[in-house]
């Protein structure tokens, strides 16, 4: 249980790994943008490429990358079933009331599906690759020029560093608390709604007191060492950024280039869509 | 009344890349009557040994029975299991949420579904019997005690389940000398009067020696030793290797006796002083 | 000047210190006057509620007494300066009870580097010094871990390495060794030791194992916000009578000792060491 906030990062040393976490955020940010204005099989398929051969370089298992889809997998079925049904597309080959089904709304639920799916699977791939740790030293990097508005980068990212410090340490208290309660006879899994509700009474209260103790300590520990002393607050960690994440911008532009061009240059839209109307009629 | 453990292995986060071998292969048996103590290093598998014995961990590979529960059974009564082996875990204060001491300790019998008389005599008894004060701290708020009360007060909640086993992790973890003796001196009235089986964790040898019938030591997931006090500290060189230190008494009588001297192995300073005043005697 | 004289590095006069609880008063350290030398290896002993971690947080400021003055190298920690109050906290380092509440990151070596950091440090000195710290503790190879997946001993390690960093003169460490099991125990206290006797670094150790004092050149004892006893550890063990006054139990070897002493038998009551004891015994005969 306690590994799970830290399991999402996947260690194999590859190259993606050690990018700059910054080239990386910048990378998925972009990513994420760019799939909005992606609208046909060519660039999604050039989208599912470029997930493959990330996964594959990073050494990821497939199948690992593949576990992030789980949690959005009624989501996306939800919105398929709505994109089929209602989406009033095309010619309709079936029609009940205000349902129907068209080639064009399923081709289109099948274009929504697909978008969700990469939209998560990019992150996915960002989380399994880099360490919660470089994640925040890379936003607060990136978020530097805010210090010219007087936003106070430097406290931020300590906050972001001790709760990421900490939440593996309240997970054990949590799992700990909860067994000692379990043995005490409380049953945490039964009963209806309130019943579980009041349950968790006997585990959020020492949690609680756990944590505003363990706040009291912290807090004198960053007093004893010297927390605030220096207005010219330096850095240990210096961000480099390197030839491998060269490579992976050039990787990227060249999945912007397949989205742009592609959509432009080849009809395959067009032949998917004679392919299912074929097929189903 | 007694507990089984056959072949008892486990395994945390199978099939992952952090697998670890937990357990490995564990058997023994625990009659009713018996002190016993655990040891061995942070890490060696006792607080999963000691989950398991009360079904806060399920079984996965091996048997255990305790009492008539068999916990390889389909599906094993673990409400009846929890009331029978009771489990005060390490810094058990940690735990103590209710508003008064008395709702706090009546927590257990509570879950147990006891009606409020039968909740209220059994917490009166615990409270006596973890030695305070019924009258002044019933009404109190357990976060308002000191740090020694509040671990009496979570001990008590585990007692007022009147369990016939009590697991204890642990007990005097943090607490100064006079603190530690108090509670050692509680766990044995505990153990002489309602829970006549108690398995304690430690890491203090001394108390061990002092306190315990028996020790099970374990390293790296399997059992190195099942012995008394006696019998397991004379091994001296085997244990520390395991990183497990052997009381000075043990060590100093050890070394007397290799040296001629006609002292038994004797486990307390009280026992090894009046041996040597003993031993001079004779020799005079 | 007197070449011979030590140095004083925390000079405490006549200090209080009471905390105001639900309207009553709980005075937590009653006039108290202590003075600690450089190069010393001082434990602070006393039970739980005695008033050493009061005493302990008035050596660097993070508390100030009520009354009477504490001074570290020359400056007060009333000095309410922000360049006085980092100075002696750079130069008092201090180490707490639980490992897991002083940590600020997730990797140990960013955790080192903090204090330099926060001092402003020169990247480059900053990786030396994270260096130095770390093998000082003997961590180094674990600096680019998490420091969840590690023992109490080795975290607690870590915890002196990052106040290591910030190159102090003294080292407070407050119940440090309380929560650790007996390997991880040792591992610190052989860790105090050599930073003691190698880099000569003053050590104030507040706990309540007494064992721990064995090999320290003074023992100060407080008993309900007094100090009871200050001196040499060996003297310390030979009174029996005075460490059960102040709630506290002698480490085995000396409780032998102790018993044969009682016994009239010509043993050295404050013998703390076995191998000593034992030769002792043996000439008995």
């Amino acid at each position: 249980m306690k590994d799970v906030v830290f399991g999402q990062y996947y260690p194999t040393g590859s190259g993606v790994h050690h990018m700059d976490a910054r080239a990386k955020v910048v990378l998925a940010l972009a990513y994420i943008v760019l799939i909005f204005f992606v609208d046909s099989f060519v660039g999604y398929f050039a989208y599912a490429l470029f997930v493959l051969s990330v996964t594959l370089v990073a050494k990821v298992p497939l199948r690992t990358l593949l576990r992030s889809v789980k949690g959005v997998a009624v989501l996306v079925l939800f919105i398929s079933i709505i994109n089929v049904f209602f989406s009033g597309l095309g010619e309709p080959l079936w029609q009940w009331w205000i349902l129907s089904v068209s080639v064009d709304s399923l081709l289109h639920a099948a274009k929504m599906a697909l978008r969700i799916l990469l939209l998560v699977l990019g992150p996915a791939l960002l989380t399994y690759t880099t360490t919660p740790m470089e994640l925040t030293d890379a936003i607060e990097s990136l978020m530097t020029p805010l210090k010219w508005v007087r936003f106070p980068v430097r406290d931020v990212a300590v906050i972001m560093s001790i709760a990421l410090r900490m939440i593996p340490t309240l997970m054990e208290e949590t799992d700990r608390i909860m067994l000692a309660q379990k043995a005490r006879g409380a049953s945490l899994d039964t009963g209806n709604i309130f019943k579980r509700v009041k349950a968790l009474v006997p585990i959020l209260i020492p949690l609680f007191v756990g944590a505003f103790r363990r706040a009291e300590e912290l807090a004198l520990a960053l007093d004893a060492r010297c927390y605030n002393a220096s207005p010219k607050r330096t850095r240990y960690r210096i961000l480099r950024f390197g030839w491998r994440d060269l490579v992976g911008l050039l990787a990227f532009g060249s999945l912007v280039a397949v989205v742009v061009l592609g959509a432009v240059r080849y009809d395959f839209d067009g032949m998917i869509y004679d392919l299912v109307a074929s097929w189903v009629h | 009344m007694s507990i089984e453990v056959e072949g008892l292995g486990y395994t945390y986060m199978k099939k992952s890349p952090y697998e670890k071998r937990a357990l490995d292969n564990v058997s023994f048996r625990v009659e009713e009557g018996e002190f016993v103590a655990v040891v061995g290093q942070t890490g060696s598998g006792k607080s999963t040994l000691m989950q398991h014995l009360n079904g806060l961990i399920k079984l996965t590979e091996g048997k255990i029975k305790v009492d008539d529960i068999d916990l390889t059974a389909r599906r094993p009564d673990y409400k009846r299991l929890r009331f029978l082996v009771g489990m005060v875990f390490q810094y058990p204060e940690y735990q103590l949420f209710d508003e008064t001491v008395a709702k706090d300790v009546g927590f257990g019998c509570r879950n147990a579904g006891l009606s409020a008389e039968e909740t209220e005599d059994r917490v009166r008894q615990a409270i006596a019997l973890v030695g305070l004060d019924y009258d002044e701290i019933a009404d109190r708020s357990p976060f308002e005690l000191s740090g020694g009360q509040k671990r009496r007060v979570a001990i008590a909640g585990v007692v007022a389940m009147r369990p016939k086993v009590l697991i204890l992790d642990e007990p005097t973890a943090g607490l100064d000398p006079v603190g530690r003796r108090e509670i050692m001196e509680m766990v044995l009235s505990l153990h002489r009067t309602v829970c006549p089986t108690v398995l304690m964790v430690s890491h203090d040898m001394e108390a061990v020696a002092e306190y315990c019938d028996r020790v099970l030591v374990l390293s790296h997931g399997t059992l190195a030793y099942d012995a008394t006090p006696a019998a397991l500290f004379a091994k001296g060189e085997q244990l520390r290797d395991m990183g497990l230190d052997t009381p000075a008494s043990v060590q100093l009588s050890t070394r007397l006796r290799q040296n001629g001297w006609d002292v038994p192995l004797c486990l307390t300073p009280k026992a090894l002083a009046e041996a040597i005043a003993k031993a001079l005697e004779g020799s005079r | 000047m007197c070449y011979n004289m030590p140095m004083q590095a925390i000079s405490m006069q006549n200090v209080s210190y009471r905390y105001a609880v639900d309207d009553a008063d709980l005075l937590a350290v009653d006039r108290v006057s202590l003075s600690i030398e450089e190069g010393e290896f001082v434990v602070l002993l006393g039970t739980n509620g005695s008033g050493k971690s009061t005493l302990a947080k008035m050596m660097n400021g993070l508390l100030v007494p009520q009354e009477g003055q504490v001074v570290v190298y020359g400056d007060a920690t009333s000095d309410e300066t922000d360049e006085v109050i980092f100075r002696i906290r750079a130069t008092v380092g201090m180490v707490f009870q639980n490992p897991d509440n002083q940590m600020v990151a997730s990797i140990i070596e960013d955790d080192v580097a903090f204090g330099p950091e926060n001092l402003g440090i020169a990247h480059d000195e900053m990786v030396e010094r994270v260096r130095w710290a770390l093998e000082s503790v003997g961590m180094y190879e674990y600096r680019s871990h998490t420091p969840t997946k590690l023992s109490g001993g080795q975290k607690q390690r870590v915890a002196i390495a990052s106040v290591l960093a910030m190159r102090p003169k003294v080292l407070v460490l407050d119940e440090s060794t309380a929560m650790l099991d007996p390997v991880g125990r040792a591992e610190v206290m052989r860790v105090l030791h050599r930073l003691n006797r190698e880099a000569g670094i003053t050590v104030v150790l507040i706990t309540h194992h007494m064992d721990e004092c064995t090999e320290a050149s003074r023992a100060v004892v407080l008993n309900r916000g007094r100090v009871a006893y200050d001196g040499k550890p060996h003297d310390l063990f030979a009174d029996e009578a005075l460490v059960a006054s102040c709630g506290l139990e002698l480490p085995p070897v000396a409780k032998i000792a102790t018993l044969l002493g009682d016994m009239g038998l010509k043993v050295d009551k404050g013998t703390s060491d076995l191998d000593a004891l034992y030769e002792q015994i043996c000439r008995l005969k």
